[in-house]
């Protein structure tokens, strides 16, 4: 599943609505619940783990695909 | 990532000494500009002495830091609660507060996750509903929502400036908004205020005048160790109450002259049988309000069962707020006796934003189980700071 789709998942979005741009700062759904949900959602399913500092900036969809990339994960 | 401390750059800890600075640059940066490490250590030492779960000790104080910086803050206001006619240490959870920089990602829901490990009971009191959704994930249950009374006191002045819209009021009836929209022409203010006057002191008159005999007093001396009577002899009625005994009340509301807050109180026999805070209007209210100046009834402690005082006390309260310029007086009450009396005294119903979030890890107050058996008012957690 891509990081669009786990998005679109967890803040119950349709996955057309996500793109790069999608953040925590311009999509109601993602408050900081959901945030975290999200990311024990990443983990689990690409079997990494974030640090705290880390989950501080994962707030919108192109610095997840980034980071992840930078994990070597792909989708 | 969801544990609370795992790495060393971004972590939740409880307020120690050696954050002193960044969380003075935290309050700075979000509340009070002019607040210094000295005003900050002395606002705690103050509180400290008054904590009556630990007395002596600071408050639970929550931080979220990375690389040195606060980025999120929730603080408490350690409390007696009593219920079942047992004491038992809770906290109300206050000051929860992200930088908005950081809003709606992790900070919020651990800066949570740690309080509610440390603290067995926890209460709060909420209007937004994102932190509903939090507190609700971390075990609290919602109890409901506080209802809202206003006690016109000069409703001409209301009436020139009254937008319900703009308060966002809801829960008014069709013809209480048609009387709005049309109480800010000129004219018509004056005359709907002289009709709407008229109007509730005959409803007054006919259902909530209190009985002789009680006799009312203002000043500071009502909080004094006659508190401590009132509240050991009615504590066991109302409920589930967090404490309110003389040290609590004369911590938690300034009633020196130049303090925001007035208190009164109902003797009889030369004992106190009641008494109520009220909160003067803010100098820089809301600014939807438009100028209306609202005061709030932040407290009253008496027993449910002597309605008689109860009226007493609003009646007295009311005329404080009068005395504090107000044009309304605002209350939020909990228990199920308090909207009865309140709408006796032609205190008039909208809805309520307040959220009461109660979560007892320990499952240590397994009554009361609903809204109407706690005796919350806005005085609770600081929640007169409003208007």
């Amino acid at each position: 599943m891509s990081p669009e789709h786990l998005v679109a998942k967890v803040f119950g979005l349709h996955p057309s609505r996500v793109t790069d741009a999608t953040s925590n700062q311009d999509t109601p759904e993602w408050d900081s619940l959901g945030h975290v949900t999200l990311i024990m959602e990443l983990e689990g399913h690409y079997g990494v783990s974030f640090s705290t500092e880390e989950a501080l900036f994962l707030t919108s969809v192109g610095v997840l695909k980034r980071t992840l990339t930078e994990r070597g994960i792909t989708w | 990532m969801v544990d609370t401390a795992i790495d060393q750059s971004a972590f939740v800890a409880r307020f120690e000494p050696r954050y002193l600075d960044a969380l003075t640059d935290f309050y700075r940066n979000i509340w009070d500009p002019d607040a210094t490490s000295e005003s900050v250590a002395r606002a705690r030492t103050r509180d400290a002495a008054q904590n009556v779960v630990n007395p002596g000790e600071e408050f639970p104080t929550y931080l979220f830091l990375q690389q040195g910086r606060v980025l999120g803050h929730l603080t408490t206001i350690p409390v007696r609660l009593r219920a079942g006619g047992l004491d038992r240490a809770a906290y109300w959870l206050i000051g929860f507060m992200v930088h908005p920089q950081h809003r709606n990602g992790p900070i919020g829901f651990l800066l949570l996750k740690q309080a509610v490990r440390d603290l067995e009971i926890t209460l709060s009191l909420t209007v937004q509903q994102a932190t509903i959704r939090l507190l609700t994930a971390m075990g609290f249950r919602e109890l409901g929502t506080l209802p809202n009374y206003l006690r016109p006191l000069r409703p001409g002045r209301i009436m020139s400036k009254l937008d319900p819209e703009a308060l966002g009021l809801t829960g008014l009836s069709m013809a209480v908004r048609m009387a709005a929209r049309a109480g800010r022409l000129p004219m018509a203010s004056s005359v709907a205020g002289l009709a709407a006057s008229a109007g509730l002191g005959v409803w007054v008159a006919l259902n909530g005048r209190p009985a002789r005999g009680g006799r009312e007093h203002d000043g500071a001396n009502v909080l004094g160790v006659s508190a401590d009577a009132l509240w050991k002899d009615c504590r066991d009625r109302l409920g589930c109450v967090a404490g309110r005994d003389s040290a609590y009340l004369r911590w938690r509301y300034d009633v020196s002259p130049a303090g925001p807050y007035r208190s009164l109180g109902v003797t009889e026999d030369g004992a106190l049988r009641g008494l109520a805070v009220i909160r003067a209007p803010r100098a820089n209210g809301d600014p939807r309000l438009r100028g209306i100046r609202v005061a709030t009834l932040s407290d009253l402690v008496y027993d449910p069962v002597r309605v008689d005082v109860g009226l007493a006390l609003l009646a007295g309260a009311e005329r404080a707020a009068r005395r504090l310029d107000a044009d309304a007086l605002m209350a939020s009450a909990a228990h199920r006796t308090h909207g009865p009396l309140l709408r006796r005294r032609g205190f008039l119903r909208f809805g309520g934003n307040l959220h009461l979030l109660v979560r007892d890890a320990a499952g240590a107050v397994s009554e009361p189980t609903t809204l109407g058996d706690w005796w919350v008012l806005r005085g609770d957690m600081n929640a007169d700071m409003v208007f």
